[in-house]
């Protein structure tokens, strides 16, 4: 196994760019919801289910940003065991908060969003305590 | 937070900002920093603040909107049902009440001078404030000032708009109790008339300013759950300080009260355990999940004239501090009777006990077959929450709030049998007005906002009826020209239904132009909308109709002559024709001139009418003229008694 593929910070960086790039496309995509007014998404009806998809787009892109962050950020410590769990638990966080933002969306139970939303607070804990791993790497410094 | 108060906010920012000129030096940036921070936040509040309305509470001379024990107000349904929240807004419904502000008030407040029945008016804007200037009638003494009220409240936002006033009153230091602007806004024609010409009511009712009228009377059914907390002294209403959950028809009055729903769906495991039941949620009412009775006594409790028993004091208390017992889902008439006979002095009702104004269907559902054996209910035929898929845009559908555009797919969903061949039953071609099974069996006879409006009583055609009760029967109301004897013959004809004996005058004269001539205020009412009804009209044709038109707008009742006027207005050569017939006598006696000169001209008077045949129902001679002699002869027999069809 070479030093580059056991690098959990170059896992992060390619990561978060293709998450990067996944996210950005719905939000391409929810434009062209706009564009070519979708009752599906833009009736008052489906208020809920615009304010999921909405959500999934905004998590999705500032968690891959913040897993570019962290891969730019603390490379000088790539050693460190908190960096790595840093970089896992930023990984999932960026998996699931959006998906689950994104299915509780499409699958929305009128206002109340679809039961995929159960992912958001399990990702939601794993982006804290990536933050809490990757804080911990830096004060060690 | 008053205003005020949040001026001192930049000022205490700017001392600090002094004050870190004081600081060492290194903490001299920090606190300016600070001082900036708040200053910013300070003033964006203001601005943001600046121009608002008053908290609700903190509003006098008014009744105020706070929610009754156990109610919520329908801002807290919109975050769970947005879409219902969005039909229900779009409604008349929402509107019914609206507090007075440039966006609620239609009408024209730019220093208007009217003068009603004597008593002079100004109508004023000042900013986004309504005030009317007139005689202070509750004044003690002999001498009445004149004061300047604010206009508080409007009710109605479709046809007409009336106003509500502060009063003055504040015996208790309430001053919650309105009083009534005598004028109504009529929306269509953009123009005031007097509120009184808006009812069929005689001419000399004396008017009064309805003083304690919106506290006690409208807050039933125009707004939710209202509270009049009324002050009586010595009998009389001498205070009040009136609260509603919400000014017009809202959430609550049809769904129940809604505290406990919302506490219960905080919890959001709750939500989704319901959801997957798939059983209806304990804590709410959904009317269309009752039975078909239950289900139209939520609309009846205010589509309905009732017997509330306020004679009893303790009943009459109680409304007073708690407001109507009855909710959604309730027997309403457990505890209220329904009304079907007049009281003397009274006119809603025909002799055989059907409502006559518009607005009380329950009253009129009672004896339908249909809502008695077949359980139709109000939800059979309209919808409150439509579709987003609907093809009518939302004011399409708020007109009357239809279910499936209001054609004959309502009716057939239970009489399907006449859905196979309908031309069959109706004996007219599919698609005419004769083919639609509401012109047949809800035709436009009750009366109410200055028209025809449909009987809510399901029934059939019957020339029987009209010679009882008088009320027109659905074939003379689209067949105008043609006589009771002739809708006889045809109903035997069709559907084997035996005539009764018909007299010599319903065989020879229109039954129209026998209302027009011989009926009470409140026939002439229907029969002067009628004629301006675009399918009436294409079947009756328009030719012989500016007599008659003419004669109703020296009619001696004002609505009767704001109706033919409006009808007129849909013949050719009188689309722009408008006249004073609210006022003195002389204007409209010239305008019905002036329709009969028109008239003459058009037909030649009696001149070139070569192929024209006579047409003795509605007595038009062969060449044209009006026979004038049975004109007059059967205008000499019009029914005077008194009529007061006040929705």
């Amino acid at each position: 196994m070479s030093t580059t593929e056991t690098n959990p910070l170059d896992a992060s960086r390619s990561f978060g760019w293709w998450s990067l790039l996944c996210w950005l496309s719905l939000g391409i995509a929810l434009e062209a919801l706009h564009g070519f007014k979708v009752g599906w998404y833009l009736d008052v009806v489906n208020d809920g289910r615009r304010l999921q998809l909405t959500l999934a787009h905004t998590h999705g892109t500032l968690l891959s940003v913040l897993n570019i962050l962290l891969a730019m950020s603390l490379k000088d410590l790539s050693s460190n065991a908190s960096v790595a769990k840093a970089s896992k638990c930023l990984k999932w966080a960026a998996i699931l908060m959006p998906l689950g933002f994104l299915g509780g969306g499409i699958w929305a139970l009128g206002a109340d969003p679809g039961f995929a939303i159960v992912m958001v607070p399990i990702g939601g804990l794993l982006m804290f305590a990536g933050v809490l791993f990757a804080a911990r790497a830096v004060s060690s410094k | 937070m008053p205003t005020d108060t949040l001026v001192l906010i930049p000022v205490v920012a700017l001392l600090l900002g002094l004050a870190a000129l004081f600081l060492p030096p290194a903490w001299r940036s920090r606190g300016a920093l600070l001082g900036a921070a708040i200053a910013t936040i300070a003033t964006t509040t203001m601005l943001a603040s600046n121009g608002q309305p008053l908290p609700e509470a903190e509003v006098a001379e008014r009744p105020i909107a706070e929610p009754a024990a156990g109610f919520v107000g329908s801002s807290a349904c919109r975050s769970c049902h947005a879409h219902e929240h969005d039909t229900w807004d779009s409604s008349y419904h929402q509107s019914m009440t609206q507090v007075a502000s440039p966006e609620t008030v239609l009408g024209d407040f730019n220093d208007v001078e009217i003068t009603v029945k004597g008593r002079y008016f100004k109508l004023m804007r000042e900013g986004d404030e309504y005030w009317v200037e007139l005689e202070d009638e509750i004044a003690a003494g002999p001498e009445k000032p004149r004061v300047r009220r604010q206009v508080v409240l409007t009710t109605g936002s479709h046809n007409m708009q009336v106003y509500w006033f502060s009063s003055g009153y504040a015996v208790a230091g309430h001053g919650r109790v309105l009083g009534q602007l005598p004028l109504s806004w009529q929306v269509a024609e953009e123009r005031w008339i007097t509120r009184d010409a808006s009812f069929v009511q005689p001419a000399d009712d004396v008017h009064h300013l309805q003083y304690t009228g919106w506290n006690m009377v409208c807050i039933k059914c125009h707004a939710t759950q209202g509270r009049p907390l009324l002050d009586i002294q010595q009998g009389q209403v001498a205070d009040a300080d009136t609260r509603v959950t919400d000014f017009g028809i809202a959430c609550e009055s049809c769904h129940g009260p809604g505290a406990e729903h919302v506490a219960a769906n905080q919890n959001p495991l709750r939500r989704y355990a319901q959801r997957l039941s798939g059983e209806p949620d304990p804590t709410i009412v959904n009317p269309s999940r009752l039975d078909p009775k239950r289900s139209t006594q939520v609309c009846g409790q205010c589509h309905g004239v009732w017997d509330f028993k306020m004679e009893d004091q303790r009943r009459m208390q109680a409304w007073s501090q708690q407001g109507f017992s009855y909710r959604a889902g309730q027997d309403v008439e457990a505890n209220r009777d329904p009304v079907f006979t007049n009281k003397p002095g009274e006119s809603g009702f025909w002799p055989d006990g059907l409502i006559r104004t518009a607005g009380r269907e329950y009253n009129a559902l009672h004896g339908s077959p249909c809502y008695e054996k077949g359980g139709m209910s109000c939800l059979s035929c309209h919808e409150m929450h439509p579709e987003d898929s609907d093809e009518r845009t939302r004011e399409e559908w708020a007109t009357d709030q239809l279910r499936l555009g209001g054609d004959n797919r309502s009716c057939l969903e239970c009489h399907a049998d006449y859905a196979k061949d309908i031309e069959a039953h109706t004996h007219h071609t599919v698609g005419s007005s004769g083919s639609s099974c509401v012109n047949c069996h809800m035709p436009h006879t009750t009366y109410g906002l200055m028209k025809g409006t449909r009987n809510h009583r399901i029934e059939s055609p019957s020339v029987k009826v009209t010679m009882r009760t008088g009320r027109p029967n659905a074939c003379n109301m689209c067949h105008l020209d043609q006589t009771l004897g002739w809708t006889a013959k045809h109903l035997g004809d069709w559907y084997g239904i035996k005539s009764p004996k018909i007299n010599r005058a319903d065989e020879r004269l229109s039954a129209t132009v026998r209302g027009i001539l011989e009926g009470d205020a409140g026939k002439r009412a229907l029969m002067a909308w009628v004629l301006g009804w675009p399918e009436a009209q294409a079947v009756a044709g328009t030719d012989w109709m500016e007599p008659y038109l003419a004669e109703l707008l020296v009619d001696p009742y004002p609505a009767v002559r704001i109706i033919a006027e409006r009808s007129l207005r849909t013949l050719p050569g009188y689309e722009a024709f408008q006249r004073d017939l609210d006022g003195e006598p002389e204007p409209r006696q010239q305008a019905k001139a002036e329709v009969l000169t028109n008239w003459a001209a058009r037909t030649g008077g009696g001149a070139g009418a070569a192929g024209k045949v006579a047409r003795p129902q509605v007595l038009m001679n062969a060449d044209q003229t009006l026979n004038v002699d049975e004109f007059a002869r059967l205008l000499k027999r019009r029914n005077n008694t008194e009529v007061r069809l006040v929705e």
